[in-house]
């Protein structure tokens, strides 16, 4: 406890001043010419010896205990030539983020082509060097990526595949046209609906974990280790995830097709009354194969995008945890982003050519 | 003297793994211990323990008188405040610069004007032994010394009465290892914590700890200060000595 005794211009302070009192006397800074008697002072921690040094600047300090003196010269050594830093100005700050803003937009640019660059270089490897590949890195990423995804593809294509059926069925009911709810799950399904959903789930699943993965072995100086017994990191870590991810998201994209359509059969079958064999005769009839395979052949397209991209913000990371959250969240953005792009890049591309 | 931690009949199982083998422990008040040991022996997991970052074991751990398993939240927080820990590689908070480290854990704990706050924790800056310009400097921008020192500061920044470190001096050069050395002890001497250390360097174990032990095997082969361990007749204690006197001379 702190106890302050006034008598004119004498404050007698007795007790301990520490940091949990302090702010009882921290009035006593902006007086002057005080005459302060520390007799009764028992004891003081750091912060309570550098408010001392503080009030000797304008006041006089008597009687300190020979006790407590080490501190408070030890404090007052510490603080004689202190200079307090001033923050960088509002000024210098904003044409710093400026600058910032600037760097990184060219940073990125020259980034995205050396990444893209390296990539081609190590596809023409690829193509001269197969029997270089990589068979168990990407083994792993298949398995972990590709039919770990499996489940929660099957799960939303299921439910687009209801609520798509379920939408069509009131509209097509209304003209007594039940059965072209088949032309229009199949056609749509395969053609654009599975393709997309499964493209978006997995770039939500696949591109963070590629960018958290990559992030994490380069904070912990894993890459570097890597560069220095001569493994190239883009090697070992973009070429495996991408072959992966080609190889997987076609297999995915069947898997989506087959049980978004199931959704459709069911609520067909429930809502319109459309049994089972009847959808599967529809089919036959109406689903041309081409349907089929150009939702297929996206796939792999959605694939190179999204194990790129997840790479290639996993090697951004540099030298602190924050990055990882920053970059980690950029990849899923870009990934999704660019598979919608891609997507219709085809659209318009196939309708153009009157596919 | 008064035992400030005291843990007994100590064992630590990680799965089927054992770390700690039925150990006992005792630091004193105000003194400089250390835990010593090779690589994995669990002298780190031991003190992670000590500051309830640990609680797979049996047995009972005592910091200040308080059982660390049986502890409230709110006791848990009034425990915290009273030590401070210097992680291996500094741990400092990335989003922050140098000085709101620090200044973090006056705004939070005391009632202390924002100008004193700042004063207070730029002095702590200069007494850990950097330059007071890093104020303002991000931690990924600091080298290892320069994250250590700030860490330090961050660890003293409420005037524990108990300083962790953990292995304060691997990662800095010879002359930064002995500054380091002599920072922590001018840091005793004057605000007289308890001090417990991980540590390898020998250097330091000969120099500034006081009393220590000696995790082998799981179980502790040794307590006390060093002129007892160079007269002990344990071969285990005797083995790992031998390095350490010989780098010393």
């Amino acid at each position: 406890m702190l106890k302050i005794e006034k008598n004119k211009n004498l404050i007698r302070l007795i007790g301990s001043l520490n940091k949990n009192m302090l702010p009882d006397v921290y009035y006593l800074k902006k007086k002057k010419n005080l005459k302060i008697d520390l007799s009764a002072l028992e004891s003081l921690d750091y912060e309570g010896a550098l408010f001392l040094t503080e009030l000797a600047k304008n006041n006089t300090l008597v009687n300190l205990p020979a006790h407590l003196k080490e501190m408070y010269d030890f404090v007052y050594l510490t603080v004689k030539d202190l200079n307090i830093p001033s923050p960088p100005s509002a000024l210098v700050q904003i044409e710093g983020y400026l600058v910032r803003i600037l760097d990184t937009i060219k940073e990125n640019t020259v980034n995205f082509l050396l990444f893209f660059g390296e990539f081609i270089y190590f596809l023409i490897f690829l193509i001269t060097h197969p029997w270089k590949f990589r068979f168990k890195e990407t083994a792993a990423v298949m398995v972990k990526a590709g039919a770990g995804a499996l489940p929660i593809v099957g799960l939303t294509s299921f439910l687009v595949g209801v609520v798509m059926a379920y939408q069509g069925a009131v509209q097509l009911s209304k003209f007594g046209a039940n059965i072209f709810i088949v032309d229009m799950l199949d056609i749509s399904m395969f053609r654009e609906i599975a393709p997309l959903i499964s493209a978006i789930v997995v770039a939500g699943r696949s591109a963070s974990s590629f960018s958290a993965e990559i992030g994490v072995m380069k904070l912990t100086e894993e890459i570097d280790a890597m560069k220095t017994l001569g493994f190239e990191p883009f090697w070992f870590l973009v070429i495996p995830r991408v072959a992966a991810m080609v190889i997987a998201m076609p297999l995915i994209v069947f898997f989506a097709d087959m049980i978004g359509v199931l959704g459709g059969m069911l609520i067909a079958f429930i809502d319109l009354n459309i049994g089972f064999d009847m959808f599967l005769e529809r089919t036959k009839e109406v689903l041309e194969l081409k349907q089929v395979f150009i939702g297929l052949g996206k796939a792999p397209f959605f694939g190179v995008i999204i194990a790129l991209i997840g790479t290639y913000r996993g090697l951004q990371v540099r030298n602190s945890t924050q990055d990882i959250g920053k970059y980690t969240t950029k990849s899923v953005v870009n990934a999704i982003f660019w598979v919608i792009a891609l997507d219709s890049l085809f659209s318009v591309i196939l309708a153009k050519l009157g596919i | 003297m008064k035992e400030i931690i005291k843990v007994r009949n100590l064992t630590t199982k990680f799965g089927k793994k054992i770390i700690h083998d039925n150990i006992d422990i005792t630091v004193y008040e105000g003194e400089i211990y250390g835990i010593l040991g090779a690589s994995g022996s669990g002298k780190s997991t031991l003190m992670r323990e000590m500051i309830l970052l640990e609680d797979r074991f049996k047995g009972t751990v005592e910091v200040m008188g308080k059982n660390v398993k049986k502890l409230s939240l709110k006791d848990e927080i009034e425990l915290v405040k009273n030590w401070g820990v210097l992680f291996q590689f500094g741990a400092l908070f990335s989003s922050m610069n140098v000085l709101e480290n620090i200044s973090v854990v006056l705004e939070e704990y005391t009632d202390l004007p924002e100008e004193f706050i700042e004063k207070t924790a730029i002095s702590k800056i200069k007494l850990a032994g950097l330059s007071e310009d890093v104020a303002y400097q991000m931690p990924k921008s600091l080298s290892g010394g320069m994250v250590k020192r700030a860490a330090l500061a961050r660890a003293l920044a409420l005037d524990p009465k108990i300083l962790f470190l953990d292995e304060p001096t691997s990662g800095l050069d010879p002359v930064s290892a002995r500054a380091f050395d002599s920072l922590i002890k001018e840091i005793h001497s004057l605000f007289n914590p308890t001090v417990v250390m991980v540590t390898h360097d020998p250097q330091t174990i000969a120099n500034v700890l006081e009393r220590f032990c000696i995790l082998i095997d799981k179980k502790v082969v040794f307590e006390g200060t060093f002129e007892e361990a160079v007269k002990s007749d344990d071969k285990k204690v005797q083995k790992f000595l031998k390095p350490i006197l010989m780098e010393i001379e």
